[in-house]
């Protein structure tokens, strides 16, 4: 009796114009958006490369170690592999640091781009999932229960020996198949263009790829069930499409949006002009300790300058010493002043991200969203890792800097500041950013993984309960 | 009989269950994004006063100008009035520019921390129009003509003597009141309560934005109103109507806008900036090679190497302006293309229209990038002439009296305001995008007229 009931079910749905019109729409829009992306992954890709040698060309023509230093090299955040299903925050222009040996990286800006990323979303998988999906799944379940009842034909269906738990089991099974199967296809679709593009994804990247389209998959059990419950609380059709319509507007396009401007306001953070132009103020107070230093010993210099003889040379390596230590010490107190400041500001940002997503998460499209930007490795984790990743770096190229920078110093003072010899860049540690492993990525997205799954499991249960107690005749 | 159609239409929509969960939605909808981002609108400001203090606090330890020379300075737009209405690009105007007399402009991080709010779009009044209410206005027609057949209502109506086109307009104008009054209403509640319980305050300029705002909202409602009336004249059952309303509504709002920009940018592809900063450093190693060479071919005085130098720095200067222009074309003529591919969609016309009106669009945009350029230099020219003007000073003062005292006027420093264009240069740039929903709403209007006169009522 089961799989009759449910074979009716999923063959209502499927011969229906409303899984012929949601069909269509989606494997429509996955295909545009996934040619569009996979084009797009084309163009940042090579962009990073030549960005990448441009950066070591630009390292390689610094006139010695010590600038080398000073400036820093630049590094740049790869593009995300699974930008394709979930775009994220690669939509960031922010891509660049430059990594000065010691000191704070800094990330650079252009003062001029395209702005109109930043002016609407992007229409990737995730987006397609998330809202249209989402609507679609409220479209197929508002009247599973309703309409049967309103056609009275679930008195019919009750007159056979059906059990009612079996009967909304094979409910909610046949309706959630017949919403899976076009979601299934536009992912094949989506497989499909990603392979023939060549994007060489890892495994790890297709287990990734899959856990995103299975915690889709959760994702709309979620919604189903929630559509499912309604419609066996409501008595007609036409009030569960209208309270189905009035809770996807406010999980869809209220809460998730409008969380941050509230955490904003619940959890403020100092202003970051504000900390940029303290910054500013005391490294310029160290710079000017600094230079007063210098300045009280410039007759000094000029004389072991003008000097000559074995002795004069020992005394210039002296003196190049102590400037050297001197601006070391400047360079780490700047940096010590860097990093307590940003380090506050930072502490403040994360607070206000971690309440964004506790209220957020009243909505399960927030708590998907977090989850599979999470799991692609295009969400807010990744502006953490990719920071660390840069500090990493940086811990190395300080030590291979320092140690070119003694190697030229004990060659004598022309080497040191000429660098027209033995400046040579190519034994240099390279920036090769490394995603986080997925192992960690899903630790770090199992809040939201289990926020959904509640979801889903609450809801089918509440609908399950209603159902039961429901006056059906 | 026209006024009775309308009555009716007023009614008919007014007394229905979708009617009451329309409008609370609306009212729930426009006052929390309307107060939300009130709030949000002072807390930039607060953050803008205090981030401008702490630089004067900054700029006043400042001993000489020398220092001021490559300490430099840290500006910052104000955020805009309007951002309730429509935030725009204000996350990405709101970054500070680091100006110094010794580089170029250094631009730092966007006042807004949360890095969450780039995953969801943003809540202001323009979305709650550009993406909900286009919604509930395809919800509400869906069945305006195609409903009423299906009910055998239509053939009553047109058993009386009333021609086809005074049955358009007034089920039109009645379904369209009973959308446009709650909108209104809601906006006008959500706007008192941020006047009351927020700092936001207006002034004639803003009031009259906000104003135009308003109507472009109204007129981008009746654009998908229209649409839907259109749609349901095409159909005879109002479910597949219902369907193929909400596939034009999702290819319109949520796919073209968002899709076309990503598409633009591999069509009319821009340098990267890897590249630019390669050229760049070519530029400048031609040009000290190029001034070595002439020093060596020729013994030179003292003067004659400043001259060279000078030179040099000019040389450098204006091929790195060049090669910038040369880059900023390019980036314009991508964004041109993805708003002209864009357009197809009434609701990237609406967000190009509202943004460019709420100043805080791609036209001010620009704009701030080429004031922050032109700030640069006014701030380098500030700088030299307090040099000299120290220059003068120090030989009249003795050493005592230069210690102790401010080297310089923090107010002589010129002031960083960007001003925005004017509200009729704002409404020219976006006349082209209200002219076009204005088409929008004139064609849909014409072909649902023809379509309706040979409709089967039957």
């Amino acid at each position: 009796m089961f799989r009759t009931i449910f074979k009716k079910e999923f063959l209502d749905h499927m011969l229906g114009f409303r899984f012929a019109v949601s069909a269509v729409l989606c494997l429509l829009l996955v295909t545009i958006s996934v040619i569009v992306l996979v084009g797009d992954y084309a163009v940042r890709r090579d962009d990073y490369h030549r960005n990448k040698s441009a950066y070591m060309t630009e390292a390689e023509q610094e006139d010695s170690y010590m600038e080398l230093a000073r400036h820093g090299v630049k590094v740049e955040r790869p593009p995300a592999k699974l930008q394709v299903p979930a775009y994220g925050l690669e939509k960031d222009p922010d891509r660049t640091a430059r990594v000065p040996a010691s000191g704070i990286p800094k990330v650079l800006h252009e003062l001029y781009l395209n702005p109109l990323l930043s002016l609407f979303p992007v229409a990737d998988m995730l987006f397609v999932v998330a809202t249209v999906l989402s609507l679609l799944a409220f479209v197929v379940s508002y009247d599973a229960v309703t309409g049967e009842r309103e056609q009275e034909t679930i008195k019919l269906l009750m007159s056979y020996d059906v059990p009612r738990d079996r009967l909304i089991l094979a409910k909610w099974l046949g309706g959630f198949v017949s919403l899976a199967i076009p979601f299934l296809l536009s992912a094949g679709i989506g497989c499909v263009v990603i392979l023939l593009a060549n994007i060489d994804l890892s495994g790890s990247d297709w287990m990734a790829f899959g856990l995103l389209m299975g915690l889709s998959l959760v994702f709309l059990a979620a919604m189903f069930s929630i559509g499912l419950f309604v419609s066996c609380v409501c008595r007609y059709s036409a009030t569960s499409i209208t309270i189905l319509v009035l809770i996807w507007v406010i999980f869809v396009l209220v809460m998730p949006n409008i969380s941050p401007y509230v955490a904003a306001q619940a959890v403020p953070v100092r202003p970051f002009g504000a900390v940029e132009s303290e910054i500013k103020q005391e490294t310029g107070d160290q710079m000017k300790v600094f230079f007063q230093k210098m300045h009280g010993r410039r007759r000094g210099f000029m004389q072991a300058f003008r000097a000559s003889g074995a002795e004069a040379i020992k005394a210039r390596e002296e003196l190049m010493k102590t400037i050297n230590e001197a601006r070391k010490e400047l360079q780490d107190n700047i940096g010590r002043i860097e990093e307590t400041k940003l380090k506050d500001f930072t502490r403040g940002q994360n607070r206000q991200i971690a309440f964004t997503k506790r209220i957020s998460r009243i909505s399960p499209i927030a708590a998907y969203v977090y989850a599979a930007t999470d799991i692609a490795s295009t969400g807010v984790r990744k502006q953490e890792h990719f920071y660390q990743a840069v500090q990493e770096y940086q811990r190395e190229f300080e030590v291979y800097a320092s140690g070119k920078m003694e190697d030229t110093f004990s060659h004598g003072f022309r080497s040191f500041f000429g660098g027209e010899q033995d400046y040579d860049v190519s034994d240099m540690p390279v920036f090769d950013y490394e995603e986080e492993t997925l192992a960690r990525r899903i630790e770090y997205s199992l809040w939201d993984i289990v926020v959904l799954a509640g979801y889903g499991i609450g809801f089918f249960f509440a609908a399950f309960v209603a159902f039961m107690r429901a006056e059906l005749l | 009989m026209l006024f009775l159609i309308i009555a009716k239409e007023i009614r008919h929509n007014v007394l229905t269950l979708r009617f009451a969960v329309i409008y609370c939605l609306f009212f729930l909808l426009t006052v929390i994004s309307m107060v939300t981002l009130s709030a949000n609108y002072q807390s930039q400001w607060e953050n803008y006063v205090r981030s401008k203090a702490a630089e004067r606090e900054s700029l006043r330890t400042i001993e000489d100008v020398n220092e001021l020379r490559w300490q430099g300075t840290m500006v910052q737009k104000e955020p805009s009035k309007l951002t309730p209405f429509s935030l725009g690009l204000d996350k990405e105007m709101s970054r500070s520019a680091f100006v110094s007399a010794r580089g170029g402009v250094e631009v730092g991080a966007s006042q807004y921390p949360n890095p969450i709010s780039a995953l969801f779009a943003t809540p202001d009044m323009g979305y709650v129009v550009n993406v909900v209410i286009s919604l509930l206005a395809l919800l509400l027609t869906f069945d305006a003509i195609c409903g009423e057949k299906e009910e055998g209502t239509l053939r009553l109506m047109l058993a009386n003597s009333v021609p086809r086109d005074i049955i358009l307009v007034g089920k039109w104008f009645g379904g369209y009141i009973a959308l446009v009054v709650p909108f209104l209403i809601a906006v006008a509640v959500g706007f008192l309560l941020s006047l009351f319980f927020t700092d936001l305050s207006l002034d004639a300029d803003a009031w009259m934005r906000a104003g135009t705002l308003l109507l472009l909202s109204l007129l981008y409602i009746s654009v998908f109103f229209t649409l839907g009336v259109l749609i349901s004249t095409f159909n005879n059952r109002s479910s597949t109507s219902l369907m193929v309303c909400l596939f034009v509504w999702v290819f319109i709002v949520l796919t073209v806008p968002n899709v076309v920009p990503i598409l633009a940018r591999q069509i009319a592809g821009t340098p990267s900036l890897g590249e630019m900063d390669g050229r760049r450093a070519a530029i400048e190693s031609e040009q000290w090679s190029q001034m070595r060479q002439r020093m060596m071919n020729a013994s030179t005085s003292d003067e004659e190497r400043h001259s060279m130098f000078r030179e040099v720095r000019e040389n450098i200067t204006r091929e790195w302006e060049r090669i910038q222009d040369e880059y900023e074309n390019k980036i314009d003529k991508q964004i041109d293309l993805a708003q002209v591919l864009s357009r197809v969609s009434p609701s990237a016309s609406y967000v190009y229209a509202a943004t460019n009106l709420a100043g805080t669009g791609i036209t001010e945009f620009r704009n701030l990038s080429d004031y922050t350029k032109e700030y640069h230099r006014q701030f380098g020219d500030a700088v030299s002439e307090l040099r000299r003007a120290e220059g003068r000073g120090r030989s009249e003062r003795t050493v005592e009296q230069t210690v102790g005292q401010e080297a310089f006027d923090v107010d002589a420093l010129p002031e960083f305001k960007p001003k925005g264009d004017s509200f009729a240069r704002s409404l020219q740039s976006s006349m082209l995008d209200i002219c076009l929903l204005g088409v929008f709403n004139i064609a849909f209007l014409l072909v649902s007229y023809v379509k309706f006169m040979r409709y089967d009522v039957c």
